[in-house]
């Protein structure tokens, strides 16, 4: 029984609002630049696609998931070693596939089926919960393709996963103790950690900490904050930035996507875009406390909080609050793997919504 | 039982509302952030960019200095020194209209650069090729000054636009490594160059460029432990001792020099190796360009003769025919034969030089003689099977491997090969229908000269890491046996009858030497050309009873009737007495010396 009346119309429009935003974004970030010219045109593409497979995906019930748990998982980890032994290397990583002429990103979507991985595990957990075993198992279900996308190297999208299994945890109701125990024995571990990290990504936090380690490197930022600052309340208008439009400004259509906004559409750009997103996550948490099972409640919460995670941490280091880490906007950097990933999600909350409790009479 | 103390476990709606509260915190954080950011007046944010970059500038150190490279003696042949480029950053110049124009007035008189140029190189917005404008943010206004020069200009510009003694911000000087060569041109060939921003990378500079430039170091277990050479200077990539000893190279170039004007030749070769280690002591090319500018030079003139530079070694070659004669117990040095003055080998009538007819001779006389005839009749006793297996023991079917990038591969056939004919194993006899580079035929006389060893010539005999020398053992250098000593002290013999032949040309005074002469004629497009100048040689070592180094000369093209004899065998006799002298080798035939 498909209930339209619970379709999310507040998502999908606030979706709409930034999907547009951000193909004009793109376009007038890339607009001149040879070989990047329908880039946009690409992005609109993707969105179109991505819009038909929400549908799709909010008309099948999404408990029927349920029963595919473990070949998603096998799945999701094959697409990552495929990558690692096949991908096409852009900038220095390893993180596409390529079908024929497309090419996509496995640990986009892995994202995803790695949220429904655990939501179900952790759905079927019930009291056992509060038993540290499981409660490792679970990271250790999170550590595979974790570490697969870790090798490619993408780091940004290795902490993404770190972050869905804490909130899925904790929404779980994993115990406080544990959790603190597992946080004191990374924090034993980071010095570990940081030796394995691979030279850029120290060097990414090096800088961040100390910009003047390497002008190249800081460039980057030093842009994102002229473009940003340039903006004032109104902005310079769309496709006028002069940052951006000179080109000063680089990888700006993706990771630099909100300095963009910032200079063009100003103070109150920004501020309505970012309204826009908190929009989109506040209906996946509100979608997540309606829902009608523990598993829905969780994949809601999950793809809510990546999109948070990815809002903060993008804004944030297009803000120099936070080291250059290479995570897109949400909605609106290009990148069609991204925004694919991204409208599926909605699709699921959208499933889910249209399932959630009967708190209303059936006509 | 007693409750155990327990950190607080939350509800489910309490996890929500702590998350929550996290998250609201975070985002107001956020918002004020882009609030300062956004809607502090524009200068704020500038300047905070602006000190970001200042303060890089002010902490960069100067690059890595790159290893030096010295002669065997530790005298320095090429060094570091900082060079300067001087640059406007053009987006920090505040002024506007007049006082731009006065800037640029001032530039242009102090850089001594045309003034509308410059008024173009500063303008704030530069024109694309495109049509399209950008922001105007670099303008170079000089492209090298030493340090002299930039001391003289700095307080001329702090001079005109200083403030309290300072350069203003948007002038600055940037450092850049540079190579000097305290020696000029000497070595040339051999030092390479090193260009930090043009890719034109030469000799050792290119071949041990890992280890200059410090990404590599050697193996710790080839360390010898300390220098053992007073080393004035230091850096930090390791530095290179080469075996070429400074005082023979420049004896090698001003008479390879003087026997280019003598001769009239076009270019020429002259290589000085060890015998014991087979070290090049000295390898002088002529044409060869000055290392600290080799963009001025002609690009044919960087490339190194004596490694790629083949020639067709003439009657020098005729050492590997009695070698090989000698060793498989064909000839000895006095065995007779008879000259009729032609022989007819697959067809082909070969002839003497100058078409003379010399009868009766010995094996000695027939090679101080350079009778082409004898050669190619032992060639034909021995039969290319014998014959070719010489050819490739003494190293003419591969590179010699020397430590210089750009060794040319010799051109020989062999038999069963493509274009192999049975007329070849006749006039390679006498060093024609094969090219061999000067290096290679060095390294085959040396063998001779070492008792029928054969070692692999190099240029650098250590290198210095962080204080520490580093060689490799001598083994590693011997390519193989060529000959037995017994056959290489008949050669010897032989070829010190050459020399005595020929005593007026190549006599060594003071020391016995041997030798052998070549003059080879130069293939064209029509053949070989008798009216062409030829490539004329000579190939040698002293003293001949205890060999120490082995020489060649070649010069190329000379003018008029000219021999290996005439104008290459005096070059190697001036060269073997210098270098015996340098070496502080005692005369072994001190009698010629105050017979004099």
């Amino acid at each position: 029984m498909i209930r339209w009346r619970d379709f999310d119309y507040w998502l999908l429009v606030a979706t709409l609002a930034l999907m547009f935003t951000g193909f004009a974004m793109v376009y007038s970030a890339t607009r001149g630049v040879e070989g990047l010219e329908r880039l946009h045109i690409q992005q609109i593409i993707y969105g179109a696609i991505g819009l038909g497979a929400m549908l799709a995906l909010a008309v099948i019930d999404y408990r029927f998931l349920e029963h595919f748990i473990w070949p998603i998982y096998a799945f999701c980890l094959l697409m990552l070693v495929a990558v690692l032994f096949k991908g096409k290397a852009i900038y220095g990583a390893q993180r596409w596939l390529a079908f024929g002429p497309i090419t996509f990103q496995p640990s986009e979507p892995a994202k995803i089926f790695i949220t429904i991985v655990l939501a179900a595990y952790f759905a079927r957990l019930g009291e056992k919960v509060k038993s540290f075993r499981y409660v490792l198992l679970s990271l250790a279900i999170v550590a595979a393709p974790a570490i697969l996308i870790y090798l490619q190297p993408d780091l940004g999208t290795t902490i993404v996963l770190g972050v869905i299994w804490l909130t899925l945890a904790w929404q779980a109701g994993v115990e406080l103790k544990h959790l603190g125990f597992l946080g004191v024995v990374s924090v034993l571990l980071s010095p570990a950690i940081w030796f394995s990290l691979k030279d850029y990504m120290r060097k990414r936090i090096l800088v961040f900490l100390n910009p003047r380690l390497d002008p190249g490197a800081s460039y980057n930022l030093q842009q994102a904050l002229i473009s940003l600052g340039s903006g004032g309340f109104f902005g310079k208008g769309f496709a006028r930035g002069s940052q951006s439009q000179l080109q000063f400004l680089r990888i700006r259509h993706t990771d630099f996507i909100f300095s963009v906004i910032g200079e063009e559409l100003g103070f109150f750009g920004a501020l309505l875009i970012l309204s826009l997103l908190f929009v989109v996550v506040w209906r996946f948490f509100t979608i997540a406390s309606r829902a009608r099972d523990k598993f829905g409640s969780l994949i809601a919460t999950g793809i809510g909080a990546i999109i948070l995670f990815q809002v903060l941490v993008n804004v944030g280091m297009n803000m120099g609050l936070l080291p250059v880490t290479g995570i897109p906007l949400p909605f609106l950097s290009s990148g069609g793997s991204a925004l694919l990933t991204f409208l599926c999600g909605e699709g699921l909350a959208q499933s889910i919504s249209m399932r959630r409790k009967k708190l209303d009479f059936l006509p | 039982m007693p409750k155990r103390p327990s950190l607080p476990s939350f509800k489910p709606e309490q996890r929500v509302k702590l998350g929550s509260l996290v998250m609201a915190l975070l985002t107001v954080i956020f918002l004020s952030r882009m609030a300062q950011i956004m809607l502090s007046p524009p200068h704020q944010i500038r300047e905070e960019v602006e000190n970001l970059a200042y303060a890089y500038e002010s902490t960069r150190t100067p690059p890595l200095a790159r290893g030096l490279i010295f002669d065997r003696k530790g005298y320095p042949l090429t060094l570091n020194a900082l060079h300067y480029r001087l640059a406007a950053y053009v987006d920090r110049i505040k002024a506007e209209g007049v006082e731009r124009e006065i800037i640029v007035k001032k530039l242009a008189g102090i850089l001594k650069r045309d003034e509308g140029e410059l008024k173009a190189c500063l303008e704030k917005y530069k024109l694309n090729a495109d049509g399209t404008q950008t922001l105007n943010y670099y303008c170079l206004l000089a492209q090298e000054v030493d340090e002299a020069g930039k001391k003289s200009l700095e307080s001329a510009l702090k001079e005109a636009f200083g403030e309290d003694g300072k350069l203003p911000n948007w002038l600055g000087f940037e450092p850049f490594p540079v190579r000097f060569h305290p020696e000029g041109r000497l070595a040339s060939h051999v030092l390479g160059t090193y260009l930090p921003q043009g890719e034109i990378k030469l000799g050792v500079e290119a071949y041990y460029d890992a280890f200059l430039s410090g990404k590599e170091k050697p193996s710790p277990s080839l360390s010898v432990g300390e220098i053992g050479l007073p080393l004035a200077y230091t850096a930090d990539g390791c530095s290179l001792i080469l075996s070429i000893d400074r005082d023979i190279q420049r004896a090698a170039e001003a008479i390879l020099g003087e026997a280019i004007f003598n001769s009239g030749a076009e270019s020429g070769v002259i290589i000085v190796q060890d015998i014991a280690t087979g070290e090049v002591l000295a390898m002088a090319g002529y044409p060869d360009y000055n290392p600290d500018s080799p963009a001025e030079s002609p690009q044919e003139f960087l490339a190194n003769p004596a490694i790629s530079s083949l020639y067709e070694p003439g009657s020098v070659f005729k050492l590997v025919t009695y070698a090989a004669a000698l060793d498989s117990g064909l000839i000895n040095p006095n065995s007779p034969f008879y000259d009729e003055g032609f022989i007819n080998v697959g067809g082909h009538v070969i002839r003497n030089f100058g078409k003379v007819v010399y009868g009766n001779v010995d094996a000695t006389k027939a090679l101080a003689l350079s009778i082409n005839v004898i050669a190619v009749k032992i060639n034909l006793s021995l039969g290319p099977q014998v014959y070719y297996t010489y050819v490739r023991r003494f190293g003419f079917d591969s590179r010699t491997g020397i430590d210089l990038p750009g060794e040319s591969q010799p051109l020989v056939r062999f038999p069963g090969e493509n274009g192999w004919s049975y007329a070849d194993l006749g006039t390679n006899a006498f060093g024609q229908g094969i090219s061999v580079t000067p290096i290679q035929m060095t390294a085959a006389i040396a063998a001779i000269a070492n008792k029928g060893l054969l070692m692999r010539p190099r240029v650098v005999s250590g290198l210095v890491c962080d204080g520490k020398l580093y060689q490799l053992p001598l083994e590693k250098y011997v390519v193989r046996r060529v000959i037995s000593p017994e056959s290489a002290s008949s050669l010897t013999q032989m070829m010190e009858g050459v020399v005595e032949y020929w005593k007026d040309y190549a006599d060594v005074p003071g020391y016995s030497a041997a030798g052998k002469s070549g003059t080879a004629e130069v293939p064209t497009l029509s053949g070989y050309e008798p009216s062409q100048p030829p490539i004329v040689s000579f190939g040698g070592f002293v003293p001949a009873k205890n060999p120490k180094v082995a020489i060649l000369v070649r010069l190329d093209k000379p003018g008029g009737k000219a021999t290996g004899i005439r104008f290459a065998a005096p070059a190697f006799s001036k060269l073997a007495y210098q270098t015996m002298r340098i070496l502080g080798v005692p005369p072994d035939e001190p009698e010629e010396l105050s017979a004099r």
